[in-house]
């Protein structure tokens, strides 16, 4: 038993208070929040104040934080998503990676660094920085075009490299060339198993499991966290790296139709991880290790920055982009990944290098990130300014591949009896109809549809740019939540027909104020048609019945068309509108 | 590698299957939580995950303080303040004299009866939740009542966590607790709205920022010697609510909260040891006293404030369990030496069997009205009725009943006054019933659903029963009532509507199907239309305007609705 009162660890909360108010300062200088992070660690450890002990709860933090973030990243790996462009991004990931392990190779060993020094920090310094190219790119709304989804393949296929490495670098000994091929094989072996049960578990089994307790908000949380923790503790056991677990477990997710919204249920809490987590990296250097090679940290960051984007350009020329493609999915690949701490990290943690060295790769991360920011910030203004260099490489033969992105579509947000019978309308007029919808048997109900239904909560971000809000040519919301109608209002462009629905008089003049360009009020018209009866019956008994039964078989038909749904729908009801 | 990650591993995986389980039933999440911590407490050291259950509490509270808008303090209607304080006092009481009955030390026994009186909002709230949402009375009330409860258990939370009980040691308890509280109130007056322009419309720093105000609050807490609760309280008091991306906030800490209580509940499980007669017999009294004593006296305290005798027992069963601030007590007592191992385990189990026999109660409510009913200890409800509602001198004849006097119910009874149909309406929420008795002479205050008010209603004599409320059950018992009257109700979905159809009704309101007939029309003009979409919005903007002066009824009408003779 654990004596004493309820308190909370002051290394955690030192942490989170420095990172909140870094993240405002980095924020405000347009800085992506991860940089922010490392910092907090280095200002609080033994660089700066040195005021932390890492206590149980920051270790274990940090530990999720790793794991979470690569469940996260198999939770959004969809084959699906670049399936368009596979070849070109797999003949560009291979070759990227080959090439720019060559040249930090090279650089690395130029500068000094002895061959096992040179050969971590050339493993550790080939990846693009996901969390910030996706991040950037998806505020710029680019993650969807073509140099973007160029640059989120070449990424996913690095992260499987990632994991790979990490599990070989994790392995328990390697003294001599035959265990280490042992050992590599036995990893290979594991990672191959985990990988099956994942696939059959995503194949057989998954669907039903999630569909069991889409219902349930909570459930279906908690079901999640334990799929990552059953690999995450499967792969403890079986001495592999918890992040191969992780990622794997997101991995098997990820081809299940409801991880969307698992995907944005998981993210707060993987947010919170990660702060914890990067903080620690900066934590673990001193001052003498950070800039114990802070001269050719610049060199190599300048090196490095320059190389990968000429290598970049030339691959994505190879295949026969244009010039612009190329230059903007080159561009936003020149950082140094956050991930080259956590192989440093390992590393360290292995023996194969000193914590100078980490420090030298998180001096790189820094600085690369922090000004890879502003480039892909500012992408196309760089190219405008430099256009004339790259017309050279202008031919007929090189043309960009159409993809299929959704613009001047229709987003529904919810379907119920008032918005169903518009979906053809939709459809038929304006192409694409994208439906948000939290009520898991409407996916399966549209399953052989021509409209694309998103699973999950219309409030989380990434899903409306998911659905494109931002390029919708109609916005349709079945809800009466004034606060989805206003996000739906706010977030779609300004030639876009917004339609809400609303409770009542007052909340439907709200709505139009802000912009919504057709309301309608469910129950102010129900409310006329049953005054309309009721007149009818007490003049003209007859009559009302005649008409009612009209009515009660359209209801009858409607009924027989929209149902099938095995979930409670009250569990999904949009909530207010009884108070009639 | 933490020495957590495996302890944490079993937590979650146990939780998913046994909740996967229990999807076939209605039990609520917290007390199969404290279950599974019963079972796996042999494979987990004892307290190990004790510090990620505080975080556990600490979102707990958290979320409660942000979803508690203080405007809501000052509406809160007077009824419930009044009812969930004579519950606390009345159950508080009784269970202080038990617990020191039972040998327990005074301090101890403020523990005990602090158990039997607060109930459990996350347990009572979700079991409601399809009644709060209908804005029905009792689920309202369930609602505002248990807000009140639980402002009263932070309250009890400050005093007991002093660590002296002098009266200065208390006062200046308190005193710090309201300086936290007006700091929090500050922070959100002043404070907030700069972060969040501050955070531009990144989700990730206004997400971080409030958790940097709970971590603020929380360590401020521990240097005044406050309780966690009071500190994660305030946190939530200086977030508001209203600015753009609140529900980016409010999903990302619903989240947080999700992790660390599932965390939480099952520590609380995990630390019950064996438990002995003493352990039993303590749970037994506490089961006992929640289950049968605090429903009668919340009926008796409702019917007393004027409610009818179904809604303020309907009422009763949301509230039938232990509040999981009476565990965050009971843990801070633990942890401090203030209360026994025994007592503890006592507490822990009574909750878990509390919340899922309130589940039952739930689930049960109308037969154990009836049986409440006939015993008759609140009084003969026929004579209740009889005395406050406003019946006929004479038997109605040919009469339409209108169920529920809400908007809808009373735009039908304006309809029949226009054509000299007699009309009697039954509502049984005291404000609408007020209002209705200004208007029209025959009234039924009562509970549609209870028998005893159809005696009022003559339906055997009745043209027309018009049900208002799209409640399922309510639909279903019109429908078995005897009477040769039509009858017209109401449905959420076309489904439901059908069903009842063919079970009777001779007509059904679907809100939604109406709406989209005409929905489909306007849709292909706004889309094909060659006006710019701003000119449509002023267009439609002003048609319903229009249409609310003509009609002088502000919430009846809105655009392009079909002409009323059609």
């Amino acid at each position: 038993m654990v004596e004493g009162t309820v308190t909370i660890a002051a290394d955690f909360a030192l942490i989170i208070l420095t990172a909140v108010a870094l993240g405002y300062l980095f924020r405000l200088s347009g800085q992506p929040t991860i940089v922010a992070y490392i910092f907090t660690g280095i200002v609080l450890g033994p660089v700066f104040l040195d005021v932390i002990t890492e206590g149980q709860l920051v270790e274990l933090m940090a530990e999720l934080g790793l794991g979470f973030l690569l469940f996260l990243l198999g939770l959004k790996l969809r084959i699906d998503d670049i399936r368009e462009i596979l070849r070109p991004v797999i003949n560009i990931a291979v070759w990227q990676t080959v090439l720019q392990t060559a040249l930090a190779f090279a650089v690395a060993y130029a500068l000094g660094f002895d061959l096992l020094q040179t050969t971590i920090i050339a493993l550790a310094t080939v990846f693009g920085a996901t969390p910030i190219i996706v991040k950037v790119l998806a505020d710029k709304d680019e993650l969807t075009s073509l140099p973007g989804k160029i640059d989120v393949g070449v990424l996913i296929l690095q992260d499987i490299y990632l994991v790979v490495l990490l599990a070989v670098l994790s392995a328990e000994s390697f003294d001599d060339p035959s265990t280490i091929a042992v050992n590599i094989g036995t990893i290979f072996l594991l990672m191959a198993g985990i990988g099956a049960f994942s696939y059959l578990a995503a194949r057989y089994f998954l669907p039903q499991l999630f569909r069991a307790v889409a219902g349930d908000r909570e459930a279906f949380f908690i079901v999640g966290i334990a799929w990552a923790f059953l690999f995450i503790h499967g792969s403890m056991e079986l001495n592999l790296s918890i992040e191969v677990g992780a990622f794997l477990a997101g991995l098997s997710l990820a081809q299940v139709q409801y991880t969307s919204e698992l995907t944005e249920r998981i993210r707060p809490l993987t947010d919170l991880f990660m702060v914890v987590f990067f903080s620690s990296i900066g934590l673990r250097i001193s001052a003498d290790d950070l800039f114990a090679f802070w001269q050719e940290a610049m060199i190599a960051s300048a090196a490095l920055m320059v190389g990968n984007f000429l290598i970049m350009f030339f691959l994505i020329d190879y295949e026969n982009f244009t010039p612009e493609t190329s230059f903007l999915g080159s561009l936003n690949m020149v950082q140094v990944s956050e991930f080259s701490l956590v192989v440093g990290a390992l590393a360290v943690s292995q023996g194969f290098i000193g914590e100078p060295i980490l420090g030298y790769l998180s001096l790189m991360a820094i600085v690369t990130m922090g000004l890879s920011t502003y480039l892909i910030k500012y992408n196309h203004q760089l190219y405008d300014l430099t256009e004339s260099v790259w017309a050279r490489f202008e031919s007929d033969d090189k043309q960009d591949v159409e993809l299929k992105t959704y613009a001047d579509h229709a987003v529904v947000i919810g379907v119920d009896d008032v918005t169903e019978p518009t979906l053809s309308v939709l459809h038929e007029k304006l192409g694409d109809v994208v439906i948000v919808d939290r009520n898991p048997s409407i996916s399966d109900r549209f399953a052989d549809t021509p409209y694309d239904v998103i699973y999950g909560d219309f409030k989380h971000g990434e899903l409306r740019k998911e659905a494109g809000i931002g390029r919708a040519a109609v916005v349709m919301s079945s809800s009466v939540q004034p606060e989805i109608n206003e996000l739906a209002i706010r977030e779609s462009s300004e030639g876009a027909i917004v339609i809400a629905e609303a409770d009542s008089v007052e909340q439907a003049l709200d709505l139009y104020d802000e912009g919504a360009h057709y309301v309608t009020l469910p129950t102010v018209l129900a409310g006329l048609k049953i005054r309309t009866y009721l007149t009818q019956y007490i003049r003209d008994r007859p009559a009302f019945l005649r008409a009612v039964e009209d009515d009660v078989d359209r209801l009858r038909q409607s009924a027989g068309t929209t149902r099938s749904s095995g979930v409670d729908p009250r569990r999904f009801d949009r909530g207010g509108e009884s108070d009639v | 590698m933490s020495e957590l990650i495996e302890p944490l591993a079993i937590v979650f995986i146990t939780a998913a299957v046994v909740l996967l389980i229990a999807t076939r039933y209605p039990f609520p999440s917290v007390p199969l939580y404290i279950l599974v911590g019963i079972g796996v407490s042999p494979l987990i050291a004892p307290g190990i995950t004790l510090e990620l259950a505080q975080l556990g509490i600490a979102f707990l509270v958290f979320v409660f303080g942000v979803h508690a808008e203080p405007s809501r303090f000052l509406t809160v209607t007077r009824d419930s303040e009044h009812v969930a304080a004579v519950q606390i006092l009345v159950v508080g009481v009784t269970g202080f004299v038990i617990a020191l009955l039972l040998g327990l030390d005074q301090l101890s026994a403020a523990y005990f009866a602090t158990a039997a009186a607060l109930s459990s909002s996350l347990v009572g709230r979700e079991l409601a939740e399809g009644e709060i949402r209908l804005n029905l009375i009792h689920g309202r009330l369930t609602e505002s009542i248990h807000f009140v409860q639980d402002l009263f258990a932070v309250g009890i939370i400050l005093v007991l966590g002093a660590t002296v009980y002098t009266l200065d040691g208390v006062a200046l308890q308190l005193g710090y607790g309201v300086l936290m509280l007006m700091v929090a109130i500050l922070i959100r007056i002043y404070l907030f709205d700069v972060f969040v322009t501050l955070s531009g419309d990144s989700d990730e720093l206004i997400m971080l920022t409030g958790i940097g105000l709970l971590i603020g609050f929380l360590a401020l807490a521990e240097v005044l010697e406050l309780s966690i609760v009071v500190g994660a309280f305030a946190a939530g008091i200086s977030i508001t609510q209203e600015f753009e991306y609140n529900v980016a906030l409010l999903s990302a800490l619903e989240s947080i909260e999700n992790f660390f209580t599932a965390i939480f509940f099952v520590t609380l499980g995990s630390l019950v040891v064996a438990p002995s007669t003493e352990v039993l017999a303590m749970a037994v009294v506490l089961v006992f006293g929640i289950v049968f004593v605090k429903p009668i006296v919340t009926i008796w305290a409702l019917v007393y404030q004027g409610y009818d005798t179904r809604s303020a027992a309907l009422t009763s069963f949301s509230l039938d369990q232990i509040s999981e601030f009476a565990l965050i007590l009971a843990i801070s007592g633990l942890l401090a030496g203030q209360i026994s191992q025994s007592l503890f385990d006592a507490i822990l189990l009574a909750a878990a069997a509390t919340m899922i026999t309130s589940t039952l109660t739930y689930t049960y409510e109308d037969e154990l009205y009836r049986l409440i009913e006939r015993t008759g200890i609140f009084g003969a409800t026929r004579e209740r009725t009889r005395a406050r509602s406003a019946l006929p001198k004479e038997p109605l004849e040919n009469h339409v009943i209108v169920i529920g006097y809400g908007k809808l119910g009373s735009s039908i009874v304006a309809v029949c006054r226009e054509l000299d149909k007699p009309v009697v309406v039954v509502e049984n929420d005291p404000d609408r019933f007020e209002l209705a008795r200004e208007y029209h002479d025959v009234c039924v205050f009562g509970d549609a659903m209870s028998d005893v008010v159809w005696e009022f209603l003559d339906a055997e004599r009745a043209d027309l029963v018009v049900s208002t409320p799209p409640q399922r059950s309510l639909s279903e018992y019109v429908l078995s009532v005897e009477t040769d009257a039509d009858v017209i109700l109401r449905a959420d979905d076309t489904a439901t509507a059908v069903e009842l159809i063919d079970a009777g009704a001779t007509y059904v309101n679907v809100t939604d199907f109406l709406a989209s007939e005409q929905f489909g029309e306007t849709l292909s003009r706004l889309i094909t239309a060659e006006t710019s979409p701003e000119t449509l919005r002023q267009e439609n903007r002003r048609l319903l305007r229009e249409r609310v002066s003509d009609s002088g009824i502000v919430g009846q009408l809105g655009p392009n609705v079909p002409e009323l003779d059609r």
